[in-house]
């Protein structure tokens, strides 16, 4: 009994102490507050500007933050999740301290479509399958750049605002300086894709029409002449508002199916991109049917994909312009993290998955270890 | 003897008008199966770059080679996803035994941008007397 008391009395203080030392931010501006790292949680209050929070953990791709308010004694007055942008912390802090929270981005529980279940269940960016060891290292067979990535899509794939201001200095990577290997590792190597341009579909990668004639071989569709050319390890493919325009959700799955098997036969691992849709357009419907094929896919293959469509549910209008198709373009830089700009603009938030997904990709294969050199056997 | 000899001479006439009809018939054949002229292949090229610009299926399929009528689909749907499409400052010339070479350009819109196509050099085969577009020529480009 006495033992019990001491126990937990020691572990309380633990926890004090723990509290003591959690890091301290502060809230930005009045925020909703919800009971897990996303919208459809359920609402637990408003957080008012200049509220000192304790953080205690985040989401994976560190978009989403738990804190707690504490009293003077030390006990919680509230707990709770705040999108990250609305957390001014201090200027040397990095989210990478944080320990990630075993709580899911999404709960499928919460809805009751079917197709909005499919996406809630997929994390904003899953854990790496180790099955893409072996694309990995047949890249490598073929001679396959580990540093360098490929952009596979349509116009909010092409953006130039996605990821290739990686390759230029400047980037303020604030609170996510966890990824700073990884933009180092990849960032110098961003460009313009062969295979990423306006009014490009699933099923238009293989024709030649499609490809620049200063760049390509006769008869060589963008995607083929995009990997010989910059002979990547890892593609960010996303197809969307062309595809839903033409293609029903079979053709889709077919267009898709195909692309993925090319990248993982040549040896590039294929990240797939869900992709952000409003409630209010037409096609709405369709647009959830086309990422939960999507994810299907994606486990089929065991490739990775970032799901932003869950990650965009926190942003004003999905993050995306009025068109309701594009990703809404920040005025403070697409790769400017210190200023909150991930939680309203699509196209940072975008970026900010990327490069966690990348990181994801080159921790979990070890993309930046020294490739081992074969042993020569003895004379 | 003679019936023999009559029947020899008769057989052999017969067989000269066979062969004169089959020379004929080559002759005939031949100024059919002719190669096609330089002006018929930039017509081909020009006709069947306007039947991809309108998505005409049944043009496109006319003017395929037999090795890219796979792609008949792809080929006619090259465009379905931008508007506006239409072709500037076309002019081909055939710069080949089988290469027709373009100047111009495929212009299409696409969310109130242009998108451009270079025209580059394609690929004519005889098919049967007629030239048929055949993909883009091998041919490094000038």
């Amino acid at each position: 009994m006495i033992r019990a008391f001491v126990i937990g009395l020691l572990l309380a203080l633990g926890a004090v102490a723990l509290a003591q030392d959690a890091p301290t931010g502060t809230i930005g501006f009045a925020v909703n507050l919800r009971s897990g790292p996303n919208n459809h949680y359920d609402w637990v209050g408003v957080a008012q500007p200049g509220t000192v929070v304790h953080l205690v953990e985040r989401n994976r791709a560190g978009t989403w933050l738990r804190f707690q308010v504490r009293q003077a004694d030390g006990s919680v007055a509230q707990d709770a999740w705040v999108l990250s942008g609305y957390v001014i912390t201090p200027p040397a802090f990095d989210y990478g301290t944080l320990p990630v929270s075993a709580r899911a981005d999404g709960d499928p529980a919460r809805t009751a479509d079917p197709l909005i279940a499919r996406l809630y269940a997929t994390p904003v960016t899953p854990p790496v399958d180790p099955a893409m060891d072996a694309v990995l290292a047949r890249g490598r067979e073929l001679g396959r750049q580990a540093n360098t990535v490929s952009k596979v899509g349509d116009s909010i794939i092409a953006n130039p605002a996605y990821l290739e201001p990686m390759a230029t200095p400047g980037v303020d990577l604030g609170p996510y300086r966890f990824l700073g290997t990884a933009l180092r590792f990849f960032g110098p190597q961003m460009g313009a894709s062969q295979a990423a341009r306006l009014g490009l579909g699933s099923a238009l990668v293989w024709d030649p029409f499609w490809s620049s004639p200063a760049s390509c071989l006769p008869n060589e569709g963008p995607l083929d002449c995009e990997y010989r050319v910059r002979n990547p390890a890892v593609a960010l493919v996303s197809f969307s508002m062309n595809d839903i325009k033409l293609l029903s959700v079979d053709d889709y799955r077919a267009a898709m199916t195909r692309i993925v098997e090319a990248t993982l036969e040549q040896g590039v691992i294929p990240v797939l991109t869900t992709f952000a849709s409003h409630p209010e357009s037409p096609t709405y419907r369709q647009s959830l049917a086309y990422n939960a094929a999507l994810i299907e896919l994606a486990e089929t293959y065991r490739v990775p994909i970032i799901n932003l469509w869950l990650a965009s549910q926190a942003l004003p209008d999905y993050g995306l312009e009025v068109d309701m198709a594009h990703m809404k373009n920040s005025g403070l830089g697409v790769l400017t993290f210190n200023q909150g700009t991930e939680t309203y603009s699509g196209v940072v938030l975008q970026n900010l998955l990327a490069l966690a997904m990348l990181d994801a990709l080159r921790e979990s294969l070890q993309m930046d270890a020294p490739i081992p050199e074969t042993t020569a056997e003895a004379g | 003897m003679n019936q023999g000899g009559r029947v020899i001479i008769q057989n052999t006439g017969i067989r000269l008008h066979v062969l004169l009809l089959a020379v004929a018939g080559s002759l005939a054949l031949a100024s059919c199966t002719s190669a096609p002229s330089a002006e018929d292949a930039v017509r081909v090229v020009e006709s069947y770059l306007q039947a991809k610009v309108l998505g005409n299926e049944a043009q496109v399929a006319s003017l395929l080679c037999p090795e890219m009528e796979q792609y008949l689909v792809r080929e006619s749907r090259t465009f379905d996803s931008v508007t506006g499409v239409r072709i500037e400052g076309m002019d081909c010339t055939m710069t080949g035994p089988q290469t027709v070479t373009c100047e111009g350009e495929i212009i299409a819109d696409y969310g109130g941008e242009n998108t451009v196509f270079p025209l580059t050099q394609y690929r004519v085969v005889d098919v049967d007397g007629a030239w048929r577009w055949c993909g883009e020529a091998t041919e490094p480009v000038k």
